[in-house]
């Protein structure tokens, strides 16, 4: 009976060890790694840690939190011009960090303090005049002083997802969000100066602005659309082949974006014509980086394409292994690409040279 | 194989009938269970006849007989065991296949719970990948995971509406124990009256102690939405078992509240 008992305490440990097993990854499974950087070093978020790395050589200098903990830092960190680092994580809580030490020097909300986000921040947050606008995925973006003090906070129909933008003068906050729609708030008080009509699916990407007063947003309903800038109106519409997940980057009245089904756009704004249509590889789901007469794209692949601005051709490509999700980050003349890795094992942060050459090996964080 | 097969019909029923039923996730889940639970019907029957006809056998003049016989020779015991069950026509797995059909069913569900409310970037991208065409994704993305309290992607008590047990930090897992009390309760009312000498009857009086704690502890720690499919799943069982007329209300209830037996 002993002996029954037993086996009948081994199995449903087994299956308990079972469910969670096939149940887990599928919750743990979050976002790619966020990355930035200054001229001196990177600062990347990748889950558990983030990571401040030497430009120059590749070498850690700080990680915080020293352990590895379940926090998830995934959003690109944001460096302000007064000294701090800003880090959105999935527990819910912004963090200001010292960029030169790691250290912390405050969260939204603080340990001691209620209210905040309910939800995940998967967006990183905007800074301009002296404000951090943080999106969250409970809907609401929360507008906070330079020490974390909320100042006010604003809610939308949906999660957000996207970084918010602003344009010289306009003393607002362009926010794109999942509820299908792009709303303007006034920058310090938070109030709605007008929300765009329902524009067919979910916003994930960071509008562009043009000097010309229009916004564009990609969707998720297979379009790029242009909005008008002061009262959210849509002034044309785009057909893609599938989801645009990120915005666009505007470069002299050329909108660079892609889609899921991996084709790689450049449009015209001036009268929505296509410039140029490529498809190198696989689903693109962050914004290309244009450096001069070349675009620098990573798309779900394992590989950074070189891209000649004016007729589409890929001038060079590197294979770099992984699955590279987000933006290529442009520092002087080092290109760092940050995969998401599929083994522990394997290296966080590639630097190459802009001729697609490695700058130094692949940064690895030692355990 | 597994996505192909399970995974992505799963989201893509659940996520069908969240269209039809006024987009809401927590009633996609319950029609979703009730659905399930109609489709495993013949399975679950099989279950009960199973679980009866092995009842007989334990009770048999013929097994008091082997029991007799070899009770110094257990192979051989086992032998004759396995020829009386061919004998009686029971398939020993027979009872305990609605059950192993029931784990994949539950790992599915689970994943696509978390799949289709797509909380985080990656699960929005495989969910983009898994919906069928006609699917009108775009204009359901995101789905609202909001039913009473609970955030359906996440557990229970890191819910932004979880309800806060008063002066302290701490949610109130309202879900969880009324998983553990309806997994305790389909125990008790599916478990036959024990004959004596009955081993089987020790075991099952240990499954319902752990199942119980074992269901709650996943619903703890796991999505609420599969929380919610256990209770609903955990009801209809026991209204199915009553259908069939083998609720055993004597393990519950009192015995002065039972029906007087009948004299001969």
């Amino acid at each position: 009976m002993k002996s029954k008992k037993i086996y009948l305490l081994i199995t449903l440990a087994f299956f308990s060890i079972l469910i969670t097993a096939c149940t887990s990854g599928a919750y743990a499974s979050t976002s790619w790694h966020g990355l930035t950087a200054d001229s001196e070093a990177v600062y990347l978020s990748a889950g558990a840690q983030v990571y401040k790395i030497d430009l120059n050589n590749g070498t850690e200098m700080w990680r915080y939190p020293e352990k590895a903990n379940v926090k998830g830092f995934y959003a690109n960190p944001i460096l302000t011009s007064d000294g701090q680092l800003l880090v959105p994580s999935y527990d819910n809580k912004l963090y200001s960090l010292d960029p030169s030490s790691g250290r912390e020097k405050w969260s939204f909300p603080s340990s001691n303090e209620d209210g905040g986000s309910s939800n995940r921040l998967i967006a990183s947050p905007l800074v301009a005049n002296e404000m951090i606008y943080q999106p969250s995925s409970d809907n609401f973006i929360y507008a906070l002083d330079m020490d974390g003090r909320q100042v006010w906070k604003m809610e939308t129909e949906g999660p957000l997802w996207a970084q918010p933008v602003t344009s010289p003068d306009c003393g607002c906050v362009y926010v794109a969000s999942m509820d299908h729609t792009v709303y303007s708030f006034n920058a310090s008080t938070g109030d709605q100066l007008w929300r765009s009509p329902e524009l067919g699916g979910a916003l994930v990407g960071s509008p562009a602005v043009s000097p010309e007063g229009l916004l564009y947003v990609g969707t998720f309903a297979k379009e790029l659309i242009a909005l008008d800038a002061t009262n959210g109106s849509i002034i044309w519409r785009y057909a893609t082949e599938d989801w645009v997940w990120s915005g666009p980057v505007l470069a002299d009245d050329v909108l660079y974006f892609g889609d899921l089904s991996g084709f790689f756009y450049a449009l015209n704004t001036s009268d929505q014509s296509l410039v140029w249509r490529i498809q190198p590889q696989n689903s693109i789901l962050d914004k290309p980086v244009i450096l001069e007469d070349n675009i620098y794209l990573t798309t779900e692949g394992d590989t950074l394409f070189i891209i000649n601005k004016s007729d589409g051709k890929i001038v060079d490509s590197r294979v770099i292994g992984g699955l590279i999700y987000s933006s290529p980050v442009i520092s002087g003349e080092t290109v760092l690409i940050a995969p998401t890795a599929q083994a522990k094992t394997d290296p966080l942060l590639y630097a190459l040279n802009l001729d697609g050459s490695q700058k130094w090996t692949p940064f690895t964080p030692a355990k | 194989m597994w996505n192909t097969f399970i995974l992505s019909p799963m989201v893509n029923v659940l996520i069908w009938i969240y269209n039809l039923i006024f987009n809401n996730f927590g009633l996609a889940i319950i029609v979703f269970t009730i659905l399930i639970r109609l489709i495993t019907y013949p399975l679950t029957a099989q279950q009960v006849k199973g679980q009866a006809k092995m009842q007989e056998m334990q009770s048999s003049k013929k097994m008091e007989e082997l029991k007799k016989k070899y009770k110094d020779d257990k192979q051989k015991f086992q032998e004759e065991q396995v020829k009386l069950y061919q004998e009686m026509g029971i398939n020993p797995l027979g009872s305990c296949l609605p059950l192993i059909i029931q784990f994949p069913i539950m790992i599915g569900l689970y994943q696509s719970i978390s799949l289709a409310m797509a909380s985080a970037p990656i699960q929005l991208l495989n969910l983009s990948r898994d919906l069928y065409n006609f699917i009108p994704a775009s204009v359901l993305i995101p789905l609202n995971s909001t039913f009473l309290w609970m955030n359906l992607g996440l557990p229970e008590t890191a819910s932004p509406n979880a309800i806060m047990i008063p002066f302290t930090n701490f949610a109130l897992p309202i879900m969880t124990i009324i998983v553990v009390l309806t997994t305790f309760l389909q125990s008790k009312l599916m478990t036959p009256t024990a004959q004596p000498g009955d081993q089987g009857a020790q075991m099952s009086k240990m499954m319902n102690l752990y199942m119980p704690i074992l269901m709650g502890w996943i619903s703890y720690t796991l999505a609420s939405g599969l929380a919610l499919y256990f209770v609903v799943s955990n009801i209809l069982a026991i209204a199915q078992y009553a259908y069939m007329g083998k609720v055993n209300w004597k393990n519950i209830l009192p015995k002065n509240l039972l029906p007087a037996k009948k004299k001969k």
